[in-house]
């Protein structure tokens, strides 16, 4: 093809020296067009072969690129939507709870304070009975030394009594009747 | 404020003088010769007995004592308090009766010394019956075997060495290795399981602060209203050091003659030997071997002999006793220690290093034995317990391997694994003694491999959390088990809510 | 060196030869050697007890009363049938603080049946 081309643009150059008049007039050059047209094709044809492919290329990439540059913006989009979904759930969750613990520590304190009055009237009553026995062993004690002062009071009149009156006679009395009891 | 009755005082009185109408008699009379350590050594009375009571007029009033020494010239009397007011001279009289002391259930909530008089402040103790100290044992024809569990609460010694309700079962070790601590949990056990057993502490020579301290415990876990406490402190003497156990003894013997069941502990006999070994030394009775006196075996048989299950003719009472014998350096062939030994029915050894190694209660395996075995164990602990006591000494045996861990088989490890497991197990805080159901279900969780990817640091947590899970769940059952009479697994629905509650619980615990 | 003998066989053998007639001084000085000898001249007081229970035993029994005023010869006699002895020594003490009744004491045996005993036994009575 580059032949019949080339012998082509031989007749052409050859032809238009006879048509050179009429565009001559107009200033066109049927050999130099034709030429022009030739490297026009011959740079078509190595821009397509060599430029093109890898520029489309270039060009598809990038919009692949951006492509997936938005998919992804959309994902992440989603994912804090359904992020701010669990976290709005939590947050229910935790006041659900602080509720409960505030009703627990209320219940609590009631409680605590029920047993601290209860602790408080313990002692108060065993206060009281310690009290009660403090008097009971008074007046226990007071017996018991008036009791004992009593009985040496007793012994102590006897011997003087006796030991002033006892006379031999009366003794041999208390001493047969000692030895008739006495087994 | 009550006014103090003249009329009351008056009576009082009357009283005192109605009895100097009483005529006086011909009264048999010796006299103290020499006094000192605590021995009156007595001339004439030449008709008193062994052991009867003898009064000593001082002029501080009457001291009792009791005569241990008949010899030609003069008696041996051990005084029952201070010799201090008694001197030479001073007249002595027969009271004409043996040593007694007074028993019966209003003992039960006091504390009091050998001779029954009260040491807690609380008012005289008035009983209707007074049983002599020295009393025989039953004989043969009046006991029956021992069939009867007494619960513990501590899970070794019921799954492994359990006691019955008329064993002896002696607890021995070196000092500070959780005798007494065993003791008091079996305590706190007859209370917690209402059982009805009644208590009778008896601490010979003890520290008053220890005594204090337990008693305050006691009461804390409401098992005080069932506990007799007879104490004595190291400086008490030695006369009632040596009649402690002996009067304990007797006033638990109350309840088992009248249908009841007691529980003697006696802490420790060790001391007891050594007072009554001062004391022999001191009435000049020859020392033999440890310086101890011929009898001193004599001395705890005696004793430990009254300890008996008695037939269902005479009531079917029972007494048990858990006396607590101290070694010097583990060891238990010194001469008391296998005295002791040789008389009870059993011993529960402990053992320094297992203590240290914070495996506690520190009972030993290998050592301790109950003679009465599997006739005293409810059928529920018997099931589970034969896996128990095979897994541990298969765990001795290879216990010297534990530390080549990567070079065994996995059958071994896995044997080595379960040991470490089943000792984790036993391990088992004061003062919590545990039930016949919660002792079944545990054991039988381990042993029967539901526990088996629980690490064994974690066995405790798992094993509270399987009880807390089951009470809160199948509280009925758990209940029905507790009676014992049925074998673990013979009820299917109850085995399998067991099974299902322990792999959950052990799910949460996988390491 | 000899075994020790015992308080019991000097006393019975004293006791023996006193029942027998033979001179008292006579065994007391064989008895007084013995303990100078044994070095038990501690024991003597108790060594004398021991003869008198040893001689009670025989039938003599050897009886100390004590009374506030001097005893009549029944009394005497009422005493010797209470103790039942054969044969009665009886050692008579006066004493006015006793104040009235009567003490009798043998080696074994005694009845203190004064006032001054029942005024102790009264202060006894003191709680």
């Amino acid at each position: 093809m580059k032949d019949s081309a080339l012998l082509f643009f031989a007749n052409a150059s050859e032809a238009a020296t006879k048509d050179s008049d009429m565009f001559a007039s107009i200033g066109i050059d049927w050999k130099v067009l034709l030429l022009n047209i030739v490297a026009f094709l011959i740079l078509l044809w190595l821009l397509k072969r060599f430029v093109y492919p890898p520029l489309v290329k270039m060009l598809d990439a990038r919009e692949k690129d951006i492509e997936s540059a938005r998919q992804a913006a959309m994902e992440s989009e989603k994912h804090a939507e359904t992020a701010k979904a669990e976290i709005d759930k939590l947050l229910k969750e935790a006041r659900g709870e602080a509720a409960d613990i505030v009703a627990t520590a209320k219940a609590e304190a009631t409680d605590a304070l029920e047993k601290a009055t209860e602790k408080s009237k313990a002692q108060a009553d065993h206060m009281v009975a310690q009290a009660h026995d403090t008097i009971e062993k008074e007046v226990l004690a007071a017996r018991k030394t008036l009791h004992n002062e009593t009985i040496d009071l007793v012994a102590l009149a006897t011997e003087k009594v006796v030991g002033a009156s006892l006379t031999a006679k009366l003794d041999t009395a208390v001493v047969v009747e000692a030895l008739k009891e006495a087994k | 404020m009550a006014d103090i009755a003249v009329t009351e005082l008056s009576q009082g009185l009357r009283d005192a003088i109605a009895k100097l109408e009483t005529s006086e008699s011909l009264e048999k009379v010796g006299i103290v010769t020499r006094v000192g350590d605590g021995v009156a050594w007595v001339h004439g009375l030449s008709s008193a007995g062994y052991n009867e009571v003898l009064e000593i007029e001082t002029k501080n009033g009457i001291i009792e004592a009791f005569a241990l020494n008949l010899m030609e010239d003069e008696i041996g009397a051990v005084l029952l308090g201070s010799d201090q007011y008694v001197a030479a001279g001073d007249k002595v009289k027969l009271k004409g009766t043996v040593l007694t002391v007074p028993v019966g259930p209003e003992l039960l909530g006091r504390v009091v010394n050998p001779l029954g008089e009260p040491l807690d402040g609380g008012p005289a103790i008035a009983t209707k019956l007074y049983n002599p100290v020295e009393r025989d044992a039953i004989g043969v024809m009046g006991r029956k075997s021992v069939h009867e569990p007494l619960m513990t609460g501590i899970v070794a010694i019921d799954a492994m060495f359990p006691i019955g309700r008329g064993q002896r079962e002696l607890i021995i070790g070196d000092r500070q290795t959780g005798k007494t601590a065993i003791a008091v949990d079996t305590m706190i056990n007859q209370a917690r399981q209402k059982t009805g057993v009644v208590n009778v502490y008896v601490a010979i020579g003890q520290k008053l602060s220890k005594i204090a301290r337990l008693v305050e415990r006691l009461k804390q876990e409401g098992v005080m209203e069932q506990t007799i406490i007879v104490a004595t402190s190291p400086s008490d003497p030695a006369s009632l050091l040596y009649l402690a156990p002996y009067a304990g003894t007797a006033m638990g013997e109350y309840f088992r003659d009248n249908k009841g069941h007691a529980l003697m502990i006696y802490d420790d006999l060790s001391k007891h030997a050594v007072a009554y070994r001062q004391m022999s030394l001191l009435l000049r009775r020859p020392p033999g071997r440890e310086a101890f006196p011929g009898d001193v075996f004599y001395l705890h048989s005696r004793l430990l002999e009254r300890s008996a299950k008695l037939s269902d003719e005479l009531g079917g009472g029972s007494l048990t006793a858990l006396p607590i014998v101290e070694t010097q350096a583990g060891d238990i062939s010194a001469y008391i220690p296998t005295n002791v030994i040789s008389i009870t029915d059993g011993q529960i050894f402990m053992e320094t290093d297992l203590f240290y190694q914070g495996i506690r209660p520190a009972i030993s395996a290998g050592l301790s034995v109950s003679r009465v075995g599997g006739a005293a164990q409810t059928k529920m602990v018997k099931s589970v317990s034969g896996h128990l006591k095979l897994g541990l000494s298969q765990f001795r045996e290879l216990a010297s391997f534990a530390q080549f861990g990567s070079d065994l088989d996995e059958a071994t490890k896995g044997q080595i694994e379960r040991g470490q497991r089943l000792t984790e197990l036993l391990k088992q805080p004061q003062y919590q003694p545990m039930s016949v159901w919660e002792q079944a279900v545990s054991i039988s969780a381990v042993s029967d491999g539901l526990f088996d990817k629980v690490p064994a640091s974690k066995i405790k947590d798992a094993q509270a959390a399987l009880l807390t899970k089951l009470w809160a769940d199948r509280k009925e059952d758990m209940r029905t088990l507790n009676k014992g009479d049925q074998k673990m697994g013979q009820d299917e629905k109850v085995a399998s809510a067991i099974r299902k509650a322990a792999e959950s619980v052990a799910k949460g615990f996988e390491g | 060196m000899a075994q020790k003998i015992s308080r019991r066989k000097i006393a019975n053998y004293i006791a023996d030869g006193i029942v027998r007639g033979d001179e008292i001084s006579t065994l007391l000085n064989q008895a007084a050697a013995y303990l100078i000898e044994s070095r038990r001249t501690r024991e003597a007081d108790l060594l004398v007890r021991t003869i008198e229970d040893a001689l009670e035993v025989r039938g003599t029994t050897i009886a100390t009363a004590v009374s506030a005023h001097a005893l009549s010869g029944d009394l005497k006699q009422a005493i010797a049938r209470l103790i039942g002895a054969k044969r009665l020594e009886l050692r008579e003490v006066v004493d006015p603080l006793v104040l009235g009744g009567v003490s009798v004491k043998t080696p074994s045996l005694q009845l203190d049946a004064t006032i001054k005993h029942k005024l102790t036994v009264l202060r006894e009575a003191k709680q």
